[in-house]
């Protein structure tokens, strides 16, 4: 008896301190680092839709993506990526070594493949939007071309989804 | 009763790591999986006139799918690249003729074709190891014609290839991992990463 008291204070504090944790990082955000994923980002939100994503070239940082968990759905998983901009738009993308499958072993991945719904953070703001999946090769191979030979690595190959902005969505 | 949330701790500890643990992958588990062999050509500076054969055989029983990557030498993005699907058997050839350009010869420049590196590797997202089923050879070639028009072919000038591995290390680009070319596999041969 006393052990499934105290087996059941035990899950009990775990679900609420689960609670706590969940609560606190949806309230003050749970940014990624460049090696641990994070959950639901910080920043301030931009309500203007931004059409042209030059400026996002000079950008500082690194890319911030916050996905919606396609296991737990009121769920936020961040990581911090890339960004491509050519001609005005952005890509965001990932790379994966040869043998490797898309969306395998990659959580955020597996997320926009079930939901493409993002939230994206650049030097501090927050941009809402979606993700469509790049189909055309002549442009990934256009676009891969302004980023460096670290594309062309044999095997390598990097996918690449145009992000657009919807802020009213938000 | 502080037993209760030291408990409580450890137990959600080792829920998170468990849940957080990737299985034993067996991409990362090793590099071998990773590795891409690739032969490549050195950077061939051929004559006006000539042009250069690329040729490729599928030695394997099954199709092999296989990528020609073309460089300059002042770039590592290729140039141009041309896919080819070979049948179980069969060869595909390639003839390129590099665009002129100004060639600087111990301060004398010549108009002469752009000297040109190539790689023959695998398609992305298809078979990074199709080179193990093909025999890849580079020639250069000078086809020429004599008063009436009769055309002949000079003796072809083969070119040495070498091979490489194409190894992951470390840290890739947006994987977690380095890539570094590997193209004596015979001296240097690949050894597991140690953990």
């Amino acid at each position: 008896m006393k052990f499934f008291r105290l087996l059941g204070t035990t899950l009990g504090g775990l679900v609420l301190l689960a609670a706590v944790l969940l609560g606190a990082a949806a309230t003050f955000g749970f940014n990624p680092g460049t090696l641990h994923p994070g959950l639901w980002l910080t920043g301030e939100v931009a309500t203007e839709k931004v059409t042209d994503w030059d400026w996002a070239r000079k950008a500082r940082g690194l890319t911030g993506i916050q996905t919606r968990d396609h296991i737990v759905p009121f769920m936020a998983f961040s990581i911090n990526g890339s960004r491509f901009i050519y001609k005005g738009k952005m890509y965001l993308g990932s790379g994966y070594p040869t043998g490797a499958v898309m969306p395998e072993k990659r959580h955020w991945n597996k997320n926009i493949v079930a939901d493409p719904r993002v939230r994206v953070r650049i030097d501090g703001k927050l941009y809402d939007g979606k993700l469509t999946y790049l189909t055309d090769e002549a442009l990934h191979d256009e676009i891969c071309r302004q980023y460096g030979s670290n594309l062309w690595m044999p095997g390598f190959y990097i996918h690449l989804w145009e992000f657009e902005h919807t802020p009213s969505e938000s | 009763m502080p037993r209760i949330p030291t408990a409580a701790i450890l137990v959600l500890a080792g829920i998170a790591a468990g849940c957080g643990a990737e299985p034993e992958d067996p991409i990362y588990a090793d590099t071998h999986p990773l590795s891409v062999p690739v032969t490549i050509t050195p950077s061939i500076q051929i004559a006006s006139g000539q042009v250069i054969l690329y040729k490729a055989s599928n030695v394997g029983m099954g199709p092999a799918a296989l990528r020609l990557q073309v460089y300059t030498e002042d770039n590592g993005i290729p140039a141009f690249y041309q896919d080819f699907k070979i049948p179980p058997g069969n060869t595909v050839s390639y003839v390129y003729a590099p665009p002129p350009v100004d060639l600087d010869l111990g301060g004398v420049s010549v108009q002469a074709p752009q000297a040109v590196r190539a790689t023959f590797g695998p398609i992305p997202r298809v078979d990074q190891n199709v080179m193990r089923q093909v025999v890849a050879n580079v020639q250069i070639m000078r086809a020429q014609q004599d008063g009436e028009g009769n055309a002949t072919l000079d003796p072809p000038i083969v070119v040495p290839l070498s091979h490489c591995n194409f190894e992951p290390r470390g840290t890739v680009p947006y994987i977690g991992g380095t890539w570094y070319w590997n193209c004596a596999p015979g001296v240097y041969p690949l050894k597991p990463v140690v953990r």
